[in-house]
């Protein structure tokens, strides 16, 4: 049942075929292992992430390079190169991430650059699929961890909902190519992980309550109907018996988890919080929306997480704006074709360097909280994240920026900078991201995991 | 796949039949005594390793029972022992190979054995199994009974396919907690927008007598007269509705340059723009055939088509487009239209012309608040305001039985008011618990399945479920109201009112239903979806937009095919020769007819001399979508035409080849040089393979004459797997299996005719029987299918006869 944490209170949203109830956006959900609960998992569980910004980055490569310095790919190679302006925050976390070049999705290499936002996590042509997508990449672990935890997975945006085709304001898609709409209101956010929830909340209430005893009583008749039935009618009525108890052992257990307290937090935690913090606001409103990723893992609340910081929307978007807001001139997308002008070079730097800033201090907050209570090992070491965009310049759909981080304990290696050619595509990137975490190890267009990047 | 029964003797076709054709079909009587025949050359051949003394692979034969039937244990082993024996793997080398008559004497009987053990396994005792209504039933079911058209199926997982290849098979479609929590989602999507609280919305207006946008994605401009790349574009920024029905008016002026000559072809669609895309679905598409000013109205359901979203489009608002798609991808060069090449405005000598004055929007439109389909269910009432129970209850006797297609108890009811007197306290309205209550009912089986109770024994079905079985049998939707009375008061049962109602339902728009279920399971028109063509060869596919356009007309010819013999009550025999093909403009352009105008599909007369053979066509096996389906996408495929010939018109499929044959095309480079005739030669040099091929290359090579894309051809073009092209003299001569030889389409159909007429209609029978009762026939059914086809035959195999006749058979009227 795969439960999305996400904005349905101002979205058509659709349902999703493993889910029951209404369940798709919504805040209540399922069943069992709850790490509040008394039974306690043996290994810390494993976690996944993903963080996209749009229009690509600032690119200084070759001869012609105007400022290496401002070069988002660092120098060098392997385990032997050195970040440049645009990185410089995550060198603390050097041994924590690998820096990957070369990568991108070959079935999108093609589609209009600014196109290409949507596939980030699907690696699905669209243009050529009537703007329908496919599953996303954090949705097939969510599934696969489907009510091991309160919520199958947090989606979360600066712009929220799913914006439009080819404009996404989501990086997660469900199991029939659905945007899921993403959340962006931190104390909406806040109130679903660890409040009492919102209208949409009730409502759910009310239907799975409603829906366990229309099931029983269903069952009932069925059962009287059944009396009256042949052998060969009985045999194939069974199955809708044995239907109506699996959805109703579903229910019972989603019910469950009403009755299990929310999440507490610390004072520390609520502290770093700025619930009122909005998009006006760059720098407190990414951190607090890192800062949620980061009390989703470690509450259990989640397994995997998105987190989209602006959208390939332009200029009419929240996202868009950030630039502004932060004194670097330009909205995303104008700020983004400057990568080769004398003037825009330095601005797009610094933008690359805010973000890093920012992806740095949540990779802090990771590394410095334990898997489990008592454990040795980090949040960090039991998380894959994956960190990037979808463009390497603007409108270019090759060589995606990326970096990988987190996830020591579970299998990855890190750093160091591997440069790849075409012919892998980024897939196998999340290929060994869910084989690391357990789910499956392939996805899309993949060709394999990626050695290198394990222990 | 039954044959003769045990009350007839072989119809005069089957006589002298070839050996291939009796492997599969004289299961019955044919099958060689196995103690007499059968045992010895085991003995001889395989006991000794397979014996008393030794089990190699722990195999024993002598004891194996030959109880195929009983033992399913031995039944596996015998399919094991008939794989070996067809791959020529056993006996091995050294023992020395079986020799023809060994083989043929163990084959003859392992066929026919293994075939009547699996299908006995499958056996449901000639009885229609309980069954699920599948998405195409369900989806017009709740939007009968609820007066809301939603796609409610669109995320359904796909229904299960029987063996004979039906959607609405009992045993197939299954049941399981993904499909349950999909039908209690869509109720209560349904119910939701069914039953209303609010107030009722603000109804929003529009007038338009210019596009609003002039620059659209892909090179289209805004504006009044109607080309190739100019469209009446109107942009809704904010007013518009996210839910309910909307109307779009328009009065538009069309010019046609003479008289049946080409005619503009409107197009409406609504949907949105995401930035340099439009994101679009259709409303309506009309052939506007006379000239002068027109009024147009269409509506349609908001929910389903693209909707922005608010507040984050570049481009925000609801998106109508109108087009003339007359030529839109400059593909209708014949007839007297010139200057196709040109872009922008169609303005070209000989171009019909439309322009669109003026366009309003309308929505959501309701003619009262709360709307019809609300008060339909709940209705007025005395109880309303004073006795919320009470009035659950009445809601909920009026709502079963129309549900449940049956009358209810007040049991029943008296279940479902009890819910809602549980529910309501836990509600904060009204409404809000009656919706829960409504869709109990939309999950129960008495809505999910047609419930037929029965216990061991056969009886007649009574009225209404007589009336639910003809309703999804002609409709693939619920009874109306009409057969509801019928029922109601026993009507029904009298045959001359069944048949009545037959007539009327058949006439009925609705039938359209059962004829796109029908042909597309009878004649699988799926399988040319299935197939890419190679646009390399096949220019026209080339591109995207014409390709999907030119495809949709080729699945869309058997569909009206199969309509206008139904609707005019034709003989079955234009089904294998007609004198006349259903055509539209994309398709008569494909197939090189001249003068067909416009998108609609009409009849057109088949010359009956003509000079172009392209032109010689008629019956369902000149159509593209069997040709294609058929098909590599680069080349014919004798094989799986003469198996689709074989399997779904005349209801006698080969045996599935043996694990491990090769395709043909994949085989030595050396050999896909050689034309196809010889290329089955070679493949069917092992004995094995011969037996079959026998059965069935000459169906398929007497087809040569047709592409893969359905043209008429006189010579064969063939891509090697250098993807180099190598060209091949046409050779349409084919040996049947009854030794006969025929030459080319024409002569296969009169054949087929002739010599396999009964055969067919028999097939016929067969097919649409099934698909009536919902069910796989067995040997019980043998007698009724004798009699059907007869009655069929006497009735001169006219299709609405056969359909009455069905419906008024014994074994449709009973469970």
């Amino acid at each position: 049942m795969s439960q999305v944490m996400s904005n349905i209170s101002t979205q058509s949203w659709r349902l999703d075929r493993r889910t029951f109830l209404r369940g798709a956006g919504a805040a209540l959900a399922l069943p069992a292992l709850n790490c509040m609960a008394a039974a306690k998992p043996v290994a810390a569980p494993r976690r996944l992430a993903a963080v996209y910004f749009p229009f690509g980055v600032s690119i200084q490569m070759g001869d012609k390079a105007k400022r290496p310095e401002w070069n988002w790919f660092p120098q060098g190679e392997g385990r032997d190169f050195k970040f440049t302006e645009n990185l410089k925050p995550l060198e603390a976390h050097r041994e924590h991430l690998s820096v990957l070049g070369g990568l991108s999705h070959p079935k999108v290499r093609r589609i209009g650059g600014h196109d290409s936002g949507d596939t980030f996590l699907t690696g699905h042509n669209i243009r050529a699929n009537h703007l329908r997508n496919r599953q996303s990449m954090d949705q097939v672990a969510a599934a696969k961890f489907a009510g091991q935890t309160r919520f199958d997975s947090l989606v979360m945006s600066t712009d929220g909902g799913v914006g439009e085709p080819t404009r996404s304001s989501t990086l997660s898609y469900n199991e029939h190519g659905r945007p899921i709409p993403a959340l962006n209101q931190p104390q909406q956010i806040f109130d679903r992980l660890f409040g009492a929830g919102d209208a949409d909340t009730a409502r759910q209430a009310r239907r799975l309550k409603s829906g366990g005893s229309l099931l029983d009583l269903v069952l009932e008749d069925a059962a009287r109907v059944r009396r009256n039935l042949g052998k060969y009618d009985q045999q194939k009525f069974d199955e809708y018996l044995d239907s109506v108890r699996q959805v109703e052992r579903r229910v019972e257990r989603a019910q469950k988890w009403m009755h299990i307290p929310k999440p507490g937090l610390t004072d520390a935690d609520r502290e770093r919080l700025e619930l009122e913090s909005d998009s006006k606001v760059p720098r407190e409103y990414v951190a607090t929306m890192y800062e949620l990723m980061h009390l989703a893992f470690l509450t259990d609340s989640t397994r995997v997480a998105t987190y989209q910081i602006a959208s390939m929307g332009d200029a009419t978007t929240l996202g868009g704006k950030f630039p502004q807001l932060l004194g670097l001139g330009k909205h995303l997308h104008g700020l983004c074709h400057g990568w080769n002008r004398d003037d825009g070079i330095e601005p797009l730097g610094k933008w690359d360097q805010f973000l890093a800033d920012q992806f740095a201090t949540f990779l802090d907050r990771m590394r410095n909280t334990p898997a489990m209570p008592e454990s040795e090992a980090s949040l960090l070491d039991h998380t894959t994240i994956i960190y990037g965009c979808s463009n390497s310049t603007t409108h270019n759909n090759k060589n995606y920026p990326l970096v990988l981080a987190g996830g020591r304990e579970i299998g990855f290696q890190h750093g160091q900078y591997v440069k790849y050619g075409e012919d892998t595509p980024f897939a196998n990137v999340f290929a060994t991201m869910l084989q690391q975490t357990g789910v499956t190890d392939r996805f899309a267009d993949s060709t394999g995991v990626l050695p290198e990047l394990l222990g | 796949m039954f044959r003769w029964g045990i009350q007839s003797k072989p119809p005069a076709f089957m006589r002298g039949f070839l050996f291939s054709l009796m492997i599969l079909t004289a299961w019955l009587s044919a099958a060689p005594d196995f103690a007499k025949v059968v045992r010895p050359v085991l003995e001889r051949r395989c006991f000794s390793c397979h014996g008393p003394k030794e089990q190699k692979g722990k195999l024993r034969l002598d004891t194996l029972s030959t109880d195929l039937v009983q033992d399913a244990r031995a039944a596996e082993m015998w399919q094991e022992v008939r794989t070996v024996i067809n791959l020529g793997e056993m006996p091995p080398k050294e023992e020395g190979a079986l020799k023809e008559a060994e083989r043929r004497v163990l084959l003859d009987w392992l066929n026919p054995t293994i075939a009547q053990a699996a299908k006995q396994a499958q056996s449901k005792g000639g009885r229609v199994v309980v069954r699920r209504l599948n998405q195409r039933e369900y989806q017009n079911t709740m939007r009968d009974l609820l007066g809301v058209d939603l796609e409610y199926t669109r995320d359904f997982p796909p229904d299960g396919i029987s063996a004979d290849g039906m959607r609405n098979n009992g045993s197939a479609l299954q049941m399981n907690a993904i499909q349950l929590e999909y039908y209690l989602a869509a109720a209560r999507k349904a119910l939701d927008k069914m039953i209303i609280t609010e107030p009722a919305p603000p109804v929003f207006k529009h007038r338009f007598e210019k596009s609003t946008d002039n620059k659209f994605p892909q090179g289209i401009s805004g504006g009044n007269e109607l080309g190739r790349k100019k469209e009446f574009i109107v942009r809704i920024r904010k007013d518009y509705p996210e839910q309910g029905r909307f109307r779009i008016r328009m009065g538009v002026q069309v010019e046609l340059p003479e008289a049946k000559g080409p005619v503009p072809q409107l197009h409406v669609r609504v949907g949105y723009r995401p930035d340099t895309l439009v994101d679009m679905a259709t409303l309506a598409q009309r052939d506007l055939t006379k000239a002068g000013k027109h009024e147009l109205e269409f509506t349609g359901r908001i929910e389903n088509f693209p909707l922005p979203v608010r507040g984050q489009g570049k481009y925000p608002g609801l998106v109508v487009m109108v087009a003339n798609e007359y030529d839109r991808f400059g593909q209708l060069k014949s007839g007297s239209a010139k200057g196709g090449k040109q872009k922008g405005n169609q303005e070209g000598e000989g171009y019909p012309k439309l322009r669109v004055d003026w366009l309003e929007f309308e929505g959501p439109v309701f003619e009262q608040w709360p709307p019809a389909e609300h008060r339909r269910i709940l209705f007025e009432s005395d109880k309303r305001e004073s006795d919320e129970a009470g009035y659950a209850r009445e809601v909920m006797a009026s709502f079963l039985p129309r549900a449940w297609r049956r009358p209810v108890t007040d049991a029943e009811v008296d279940r479902f008011a009890g819910f809602y007197r549980k529910l309501r306290p836990n509600f904060p309205t009204f409404e809000d618990a009656l919706r829960e209550v409504l869709v109990m009912a939309l999950v129960s089986p008495d809505f999910l399945y047609l419930m037929e109770p029965a216990n061991d024994k056969v009886r007649p079905l009574n009225a209404h479920e007589l009336a639910a079985r003809l309703s999804y049998f002609l409709w693939s939707s619920m009874p109306d109201a009409t057969l509801r009375q019928l029922a109601d008061s026993g009507e029904l049962l009298q045959p001359k009112v069944l048949a009545a109602q037959v007539d009327r339902m058949v006439g009925h728009p609705k039938s359209q239903q059962f004829v796109e279920a029908f042909v597309a399971q009878w004649l699988d028109v799926d399988a040319m979806d299935r197939v890419e063509i190679d646009a390399a060869v096949y220019k026209t596919f080339g591109n995207a937009a014409q390709q999907e356009r030119l495809r949709a007309a080729i699945r869309q010819e058997p569909v009206e095919f199969f309509s206008e013999i139904l609707r005019r009550d034709l003989s079955a025999r234009n089904f294998v020769q007609s004198e006349f093909v259903m055509l539209n403009d994309v398709l008569a352009n494909h197939y090189q007819f001249p003068d067909v105008q416009g998108g609609a599909f009409r009849r057109v007369p088949v010359p009956a001399q003509s000079e172009n053979p392209q032109l010689r066509r008629g019956g369902l096996l000149t159509q593209a979508a069997f040709l294609m389906g058929a098909s590599t996408g680069i080349d014919s495929h004798p094989i799986k035409r003469a198996v689709y010939v074989r399997e779904r018109l005349l209801d006698d499929p080969p045996a599935p080849p043996p694990p491990n044959v090769p395709d043909l095309e994949t085989a030595d480079p050396k050999i896909a040089l050689l034309p196809i005739r010889e290329q089955l030669k070679h493949h069917s040099k092992d004995p094995a393979c011969a037996d079959c091929h026998r059965g069935i290359d000459g169906w398929g090579l007497a087809m040569e004459e047709y592409d893969a894309v359905g043209l008429w051809r006189d010579k064969i073009t063939r891509r090697l797997p250098s993807r180099k092209t190598t060209t091949l003299e046409l050779d349409a001569l084919a040996q049947m299996p009854d030794g006969r030889e025929v030459e080319g389409m024409a002569a296969l159909k009169a054949y087929l005719l002739e010599a396999r007429g009964d055969q067919f209609a028999r097939a016929l029978v067969v097919k649409l029987l099934t698909y009536g009762l919902g069910r796989s026939l067995e040997f019980s059914d043998e007698p009724h299918v004798d009699a059907l086809t007869k009655q069929f035959k006497k009735d001169n195999l006219r299709m609405r006869a056969l359909v009455r006749t069905i419906v008024a058979s014994e074994v449709f009227r009973t469970k």
